[in-house]
């Protein structure tokens, strides 16, 4: 399985511009690792006491050096030990940082303490120090240099696999495995490894880049220099002994070091952000492709007074591409109106839901349709949003309430400090304009002691306050449109009653347009104004809840 | 002879002085029944069913399953009391408690690999047997649980759960995410379950109207204590508890409803 999913992460990595050229150019760079001696078109070594300090010309490409050799040859031949003595230096690195990361997390209290304190005192160590050091004691070779730039990545490797491998320890998968009697082994072959590996290879690119540019620094001050042998860093150097003369030679090995560490960290940038992109694969993607041919008909639009929301002709495909799971659905959500969206688990509700928010997983697209956010500043069409766009949205137009509050809330940072974060992530006021706006919402959310429940932490708040304190945060850009995805179903009945209540509260007094999307008819029927029934991705009904279920709202009064 | 026996279970998260989530809790499950405990947001009812199988440590108090105390098992004891299988956890949320790149049926299959039962044929014979018991398609094995719908992960949940023939499902809020038709589908599901196999069941929910009708007996938890308990029509029809009575009197509106 883990195979199958870093090919994807792979591909929809390169589905970014900016990943194919990296990945050309890093290509480009092995090639003349593997065959830069043989490709050279003058010998590298080749001293000409007649071509010292030449310029570029037609004989020699990129001029001759102090030596009259062929820079362009040099270069090319001194791929291959620059870029071994990068991947030496990672490798160390690796070797010293990923199992005892993972140790870290298993070996007990005192390993954890000692491996954490040896790590901080490394990383406060210069490299350049270390390295001279270990030089000193092995001698100057690029072996040695490279031994010490490792034993200063390791702790890189040891904070990134630990940090992701506490992470992933603490889910409820690996903690269902440890209660099959599961051994340590197995957990990491089955739950850990496809997760860090992604993570480990965005830190490898990473660190190669810095392993790159840390050993042209040391080279520069003659740390790990073989001569007569070239690498980049020694051609920067020698080439600065004769800056007066040549001014433009350390251009070159300077230019190719900054193109591939350049090449190295864009293509890590483009691994994490559609690797990111994962976490947010969510419920009910799949499931309404499975709809049987006795479809039903969906119901045509129905245009409401004041619309904020308008959703036309919505088809979304999951699989990528592969198959279609909402066919063509349309409903406006009019301002102070409370529309309820639903349906049973795989109805395609949360995939329109998604499509609205801008928020499908990886392999779920909207194929066709049109989704407009009207009134207010503008008319927008949110499906021709990127994400710059969709940070300008969500916040001030749009907000968004989910049904775990507790993981969209960061445990470490006090509830009221994430708070006044969204209130200027959108607005230019002041920490302390903000702060009191802060304990304003959380009031009109109805927290009671807003001053007390500022400074406390999500893990401190139940379930129906932390679930306050998100809606607190989804009107703080005072938005016009307000959608509740599923916001009520994980409350027990009396804290739901009191969610709901507050919601109804927020569309009256606000004029927002609410879109509730759940599964439970209750909450539909006694709350909403208006309802719309989705099945196998159609809407197949839609209307005030007393027409569409008579026999539930006749059952009510 | 009982089968699960809780006494004076008593658990706080933090030092000494931290306030306790659990009062000295007490119920009991015999052989083949089903005993509901409902509680509110932050009553405590995840946390006791992550104590009973040894995911919390207890302040106090002792967990007995079938004469073995739990909570005196370590390491290799332990491992070993959880390799048999007997005692079996059903976690509330099956998107968090299934890795998203395992597929289901190597999912359900895990327990049986974890304990090295038998050939790998066998397991997932057994595997694919589990799938086909809480009734769902073979096919749908290959998935992962991106690729399936809520209820049919929750079914995935449960069969991986039901794969080594336990004798007591611990099930954490078994059907609160899905809706009215699968809830129905998954408790009937269970019901079965004991009658074909004769699977004992503590099973966990905020929702009064699901256990009715479901659960031999009730026990509510208020704010860590086991406030109320006795047999499920009793408690409904008489509730003593001011909570009870106020939890009832909160979900006939709703029951109404959701029953249609």
């Amino acid at each position: 399985m883990s195979g199958v999913r870093r090919a994807g992460t792979l591909r929809r990595a390169l589905r970014l511009t900016s990943a194919r050229i990296a990945l050309g150019i890093i290509l480009l760079i092995i090639v003349l690792a593997v065959f830069g001696g043989a490709l050279a078109p003058q010998n590298p070594l080749t001293q000409n006491p007649d071509a010292v300090l030449r310029g570029p010309g037609s004989a020699h490409w990129l001029g001759t050096d102090y030596l009259g050799r062929d820079v362009l040859s040099r270069l090319m031949a001194g791929t291959g030990r620059s870029v071994v003595g990068a991947l030496e230096a990672v490798g160390i690195g690796l070797l010293l940082g990923v199992l005892p990361g993972l140790a870290s997390l298993w070996l007990g209290r005192t390993y954890e303490w000692i491996s954490l304190r040896v790590v901080d005192a490394f990383m406060t160590l210069p490299y350049v120090v270390l390295a001279v050091a270990v030089t000193g004691f092995f001698g100057n070779s690029l072996t040695a240099a490279m031994t010490a730039v490792g034993v200063l990545i390791a702790p890189l490797y040891f904070r990134v696999t630990r940090a992701a491998a506490l992470g992933l320890t603490r889910t409820q998968y690996v903690e269902a495995a440890e209660l099959f009697g599961s051994s340590r082994r197995r957990i990491l072959r089955t739950h850990l490894w496809s997760k860090i590996l992604p993570t480990l290879a965005v830190t490898t690119a990473q660190a190669l880049a810095s392993a790159l540019l840390i050993v042209s620094s040391l080279a520069f001050l003659g740390l790990g220099v073989e001569p007569p042998l070239p690498t980049w860093g020694e051609l920067l150097s020698s080439d600065l002994d004769y800056l007066s003369q040549q001014p433009w030679a350390p251009l070159f090995p300077g230019l190719l070091i900054m193109l591939v560490a350049g090449a190295l960290n864009a293509f890590a940038d483009a691994i994490r952000d559609t690797g990111a992109a994962n976490d947010l694969s969510g419920a009910d993607t799949v499931s309404a492709a499975d709809a049987p041919d006795d479809l039903p008909s969906g119901v045509d639009l129905v245009p409401v007074a004041e619309p904020v929301l308008r959703v036309e002709g919505l088809r979304v495909t999951v699989n990528g591409g592969r198959t279609e799971a909402v066919h063509g659905v349309s409903f406006e959500v009019g301002r102070g109106e409370i529309v309820g969206l639903v349906g049973e688990s795989g109805s395609g509700k949360s995939l329109t839901c998604r499509a609205v928010t801008g928020l499908l997983a990886p392999g779920c697209e909207r194929s066709a349709g049109t989704v407009d956010l009207l009134g207010g500043s503008g008319p927008v069409d949110l499906a021709s949003l990127d994400r710059a766009g969709w940070n300008k949205v969500r916040g001030p137009r749009i907000g968004i309430v989910f049904q775990d509050p507790a993981s969209y809330l960061n445990p470490s940072i006090q509830v009221g400090k994430q708070l006044v974060e969204a209130i200027r992530a959108h607005s230019d006021i002041s920490r302390t304009e903000a702060r009191a706006r802060a304990i304003e919402l959380f009031t009109s959310v109805g927290l009671r002691e807003p001053e007390t429940v500022y400074r406390q932490y999500p893990h401190e708040l139940s379930g129906g306050m932390a679930q306050r304190v998100l809606i607190a945060i989804a009107i703080s850009g005072d938005p016009d449109l307000l959608i509740a995805d599923e916001a009520t179903s994980a409350l027990d009945v009396l804290v739901q009653a009191e969610v709901l209540d507050l919601l109804r509260g927020l569309v009256q007094d606000r004029g927002l347009a609410l879109l509730l999307v759940t599964h439970d008819l209750a909450v539909v029927a006694e709350f909403c104004d208006r309802v719309l029934v989705c099945d196998r991705g159609r809407i197949v009904e839609q209307g005030p809840a007393a027409n569409v279920w008579p026999e539930l709202v006749g059952a009510e009064s | 002879m009982t089968l699960l026996g809780v006494s004076d279970l008593t658990v706080a998260y933090g030092d000494k002085n931290a306030p306790a989530v659990l009062h000295e809790v007490s119920l009991e499950v015999q052989p083949g029944e089903i005993l509901g405990v409902i509680g509110e947001t932050g009553s405590g009812k995840t946390t006791l069913a992550r104590t009973i199988v040894g995911l919390v440590p207890a302040r106090s108090g002792r967990v007995e399953f079938n004469g073995v105390e739990l909570s005196g098992l370590r390491n290799r004891a332990l491992r070993d009391f959880r390799r048999r299988g007997e005692l079996q956890l059903v976690f509330q949320d099956p998107l968090r408690a299934l890795d998203p790149d395992v597929t289901a049926a190597e999912s359900i299959a895990e327990p049986l690999d974890a304990a090295g039962v038998g050939v790998r044929e066998e397991r997932v014979e057994r595997a694919a047997k589990a799938l086909a018991a809480v009734g769902l398609d073979p096919s749908l094995g290959e998935r992962v649980p991106g690729r399936l719908s809520g209820g049919q992960r929750q079914r995935v949940l449960l069969a991986r759960a039901l794969v080594t023939e336990p004798r007591l499902l611990i099930c954490d809020e078994p059907v609160s995410a899905l809706d009215a038709a699968n809830r129905g589908h998954v408790l009937r599901l269970l019901l079965d379950l004991r009658d074909e196999t004769g699977v004992a069941a503590l099973v966990i929910s905020h929702d009064l109207q699901s256990l009715s009708g479901f659960a031999d007996r009730v026990a509510v938890l208020y704010q860590g204590r086991i406030v109320e308990h006795g047999p499920t029509r009793h408690v409904l029809d008489n509730p003593q508890h001011s909570y009870t009575q106020r939890l009832l009197a909160a979900a006939p509106r709703l029951r109404s409803l959701t029953g249609a």
